[in-house]
């Protein structure tokens, strides 16, 4: 029953991940030894009518994060994957990838989009890898990630770089230093 | 103002309901609310919804923080979205 189970559990994700159009590559390395490969392909060619697409698969951190916007996709996508985790959403490696992509797409409307699954899935495993890291930036209070083995690209946070504040005076920085007593008499 | 509260409860959940109803991941990712809850609101009538809203207390907790504020009223409508994902407060 409980190999069943499992089974179930797999073949969903597989059809939520090729309905996403993740290559074969990426879901042989979310999906555990026991989906083979021959499936994989044939699921990918049953439900996208098509076969996978060849090519290199993502590869470099800094085109994540070389301009503000980018930056700001690339965090959405790790805070959703972050909160899938912490919330316990699932425990199925290939869910939560799955959750974190569809928390993305909720989030930016179509045209707005940037990355696919694929990319989606390289820059998640880099932050599981600990390669890429959340801070929070004390001006504005969001989170942002950055490159942990590239200190020139800490403290970049994208929200301050995107937006100025309706009210800029209102910061952490100020925020204790504004009445004075006055002296009595 | 007890009562807009409960208005606020109300249309909250109605909201929520009405969303489930259509796309239950939208649902999730949009209020912030768990799987379970979602499934629990669907479960419920009209009248448990009505019941449950009556109540003084915001059922629901907000997402942003007074620092994110003034960061969120200048941002783009279609950027709000990710600026509320991003922050802090919500991540926690």
């Amino acid at each position: 029953m409980r190999l069943l189970d499992d089974f179930l559990d797999h073949q969903s994700i597989l059809t939520a991940l090729c309905l996403h159009k993740a290559r074969p590559p990426v879901m042989r390395d979310l999906l555990p030894d026991t989906v083979p490969s021959g499936l994989i392909h044939k699921m990918y060619k049953h439900v996208n009518k098509s076969s996978p697409p060849q090519g290199q698969l993502p590869s470099e951190i800094r085109t994540y994060l070389n301009t503000p916007k980018r930056r700001l996709h690339s965090t959405v996508l790790v805070c959703a994957y972050e909160r899938v985790k912490v919330e316990g959403i699932t425990d199925n490696r290939a869910g939560q990838f799955v959750e974190a992509y569809q928390s993305y797409l909720a989030t930016f409307p179509k045209p707005d989009l940037i990355y696919d699954f694929n990319r989606t899935w390289f820059f998640l495993r880099q932050f599981s890898l600990k390669r890429v890291a959340l801070d929070k930036c004390l001006r504005c209070g969001h989170q942002y990630v950055y490159n942990r083995e590239d200190m020139s690209d800490w403290k970049s946070c994208c929200t301050c770089q995107l937006i100025t504040p309706v009210r800029p005076d209102v910061s952490l920085f100020n925020r204790t230093s504004t009445v004075i007593p006055r002296a009595a008499g | 103002m007890p009562e807009d509260i409960r208005a606020l409860n109300l249309h909250w959940l109605m909201v929520l309901r009405d969303l489930a109803n259509r796309d239950p991941a939208a649902a999730t990712h949009r209020f912030g609310a768990p799987k379970e809850l979602i499934a629990s609101v669907l479960r419920m009538s009209l009248e448990e919804i009505q019941k449950l809203a009556d109540c003084d207390a915001l059922l629901f907790a907000p997402k942003i923080t007074s620092q994110s504020i003034q960061y969120l009223a200048a941002a783009p409508a279609a950027m709000r979205p990710a600026l509320v994902g991003v922050s802090n407060h919500a991540a926690a």
